[in-house]
């Protein structure tokens, strides 16, 4: 079974959520093996996902099934969900109970808060490697996925727990979503371990958070950059918090500032902070700092995780050996996901990366083989731990307002530029909608023209 | 602007909120009432009044009154 749960300690706590759920691993591994006897291998399932037991119960069983579950949020945009569904024609949904009479299909099974549903369509044809399908850009209305195959989540599982140690004593906090790579990987982690996993909804600024952790004696703690500047708003290094020894960080860059600030306080509380580095096509975590390096080399990704290995490469594709020269982040490892996916025919392709990824990051190595990201090539932000792609927000602005439109900016902000200045707030307000986040992350910009090159395409530089 | 129209400017802007929403606005209520939200809403209120929030009034600010609440507690008179 997936993990080995069924052979786990029969009544150590698996999972349990802030609404009340529980599942020993005993409990778990029972309901994986009821919920495997009810449908067929090779099903899609869209996977309309929650902080919550129920929710991971119904991934891990259909995922031990051999179905393939495409992992998404339960308040995903419901146009994009119509999209995604008439693209891919899944055949079931798991979802949470009270979301059933939303839409018309079968409820056939329910347990924890969480029903089974039958679409009435038949799966798509899909390649045997294919395990599960994650999104990329957040909420921008690209359905572009990302394949994974069998061993992805599966290797990355063991060698992230094996970077934190993680024992069965451990009660890692888990408010990232679960259908975010991280978070899944949070919780993958620890499943192998034997670990407890503590779910959460409630965020990070409401009472009811820290209520749950210091009740549960949560151990562990991994949150993207913005996690961070909320901790340090909440004076965060003045809790008393004995049980709680390790923080982890990925998702984004963290800022020099706070890195050092968190780096430093847990080497002096005797705690480990530890930053990391990953994507979704790579199952998550694909680097670490180690965490007594961690106030000596502020702002490094560190090294590749077990089994991975990661270097650089120049224009040209040839590998960077010289230490401080920048280069594209290059990494090899089983956790690198099959490739990605735009329509229902590329559900039966193999495995596009073999093995390989190169990330988009520009990076540079030190004297100890550490690595700092210093750049990005690709087109996207991340912000507030979401990515973003520049090119399909672009997309989307010059199809509703069929007007031109460049996207560029940074993980602090995003600016957008167009040409007809009485749109500006409507463009502002649609973008906002569409990716979920609010309008500050925003600026949108009015020029006379978009500079372009002869060739059309668009002057990033020019606009910068 | 009187304070209470200046506080409740705070929930139209942070929350992105129509001014008629703000009275009955609440963490469980407003879908933009999220860590983002709250980061947003608790930046605008102290820069409007000039104060700073502890973490525990921070975590208490959970809806329109509450936040009235915890501006009183500051000396701030609506």
């Amino acid at each position: 079974m997936i993990f080995n749960i069924d052979q786990k300690p029969f009544t150590s706590v698996a999972v349990i959520d802030d609404s009340q759920g529980q599942l020993t691993y005993g409990e778990l591994a029972e309901q994986i093996k009821e919920i495997k006897a009810i449908l067929p291998e090779r099903e899609l399932v869209f996977c309309l996902c929650e902080n919550k037991v129920g929710s991971l119960l119904g991934f891990l069983s259909l995922y031990d099934n051999k179905d393939v579950c495409l992992l998404l949020s339960s308040h995903i945009d419901r146009e994009l969900l119509k999209a995604l569904h008439t693209t891919y024609h899944p055949s079931y949904y798991w979802m949470p109970s009270d979301k059933v009479t939303e839409f018309e299909y079968n409820e056939v099974f329910n347990t924890c808060g969480f029903s089974l549903c039958r679409t009435g369509e038949v799966a798509p044809e899909m390649n045997l490697s294919l395990s599960m399908l994650m999104t990329t850009s957040g909420t921008t209305g690209s359905p572009k996925l990302v394949r994974h195959k069998y061993g992805n989540i599966e290797s990355n599982a063991k060698n992230v727990a094996s970077v934190f140690e993680w024992t069965p004593n451990d009660r890692g906090i888990i408010d990232l979503p679960m259908q975010y790579t991280m978070g899944l990987n949070v919780i993958t982690s620890h499943l192998y371990a034997g670990a407890s996993v503590m779910l959460m909804e409630a965020n990070l600024l409401s009472p009811k958070y820290w209520k749950f952790i210091k009740e549960n004696k949560g151990t562990d703690f991994t949150g993207v950059p913005y996690s961070y500047e909320i901790l340090s708003k909440l004076r965060f290094q003045r809790m008393d918090l004995p049980y709680l020894h390790t923080l982890a960080e990925g998702g984004g860059k963290l800022s020099d500032v706070h890195f050092e600030s968190f780096a430093k306080y847990a080497d002096e509380k005797g705690k480990r902070f530890f930053a990391t580095f990953g994507t979704t096509e790579t199952s998550a975590r694909l680097a670490y700092l180690p965490y007594k390096d961690a106030t000596s080399h502020i702002g490094s990704i560190g090294r590749a995780i077990p089994e991975g290995k990661l270097s650089l490469v120049d224009e040209n594709g040839n590998e960077i050996t010289n230490i401080d020269t920048d280069g594209e982040l290059r990494y090899e490892g089983p956790n690198v996901t099959m490739g990605y996916g735009t329509s229902v025919e590329d559900l039966k392709k193999g495995d596009d990366f073999n093995g390989v990824y190169f990330t988009g990051d520009i990076a540079k190595m030190d004297k100890d083989g550490y690595f700092y990201i210093v750049g990005r090539k690709k087109r996207f932000l991340k912000l507030f731990g979401l990515r973003v792609s520049l090119d399909q927000c672009e997309k989307i602005i010059k199809e509703e307002f069929a007007i031109e439109c460049a996207c560029t900016g940074d993980d602090n902000q995003m600016k957008i530029y167009i040409t007809k200045s009485s749109l500006a707030v409507d463009v502002n307000k649609f973008i906002s909608e569409k990716t979920g986040l609010l309008s500050k992350s925003f600026q949108v910009n009015v020029l006379p023209e978009i500079p372009r090159f002869e060739s059309g395409k668009i002057n990033y530089k020019a606009l910068a | 602007m009187t304070n209470l129209e200046t506080y409740k400017q705070c929930f139209v802007e942070g929350l992105e909120l129509d001014i008629n929403a703000v009275e009955n606005a609440s963490m469980e209520s407003v879908d933009s009432w999220d860590s983002i939200g709250q980061m947003s809403l608790i930046a605008l209120v102290e820069d409007a009044f000039n104060i700073e929030l502890d973490p525990d009034e921070i975590m208490s600010f959970v809806d329109y009154n509450s936040g009235i609440q915890v501006l009183k507690n500051h000396n701030i008179e609506f």
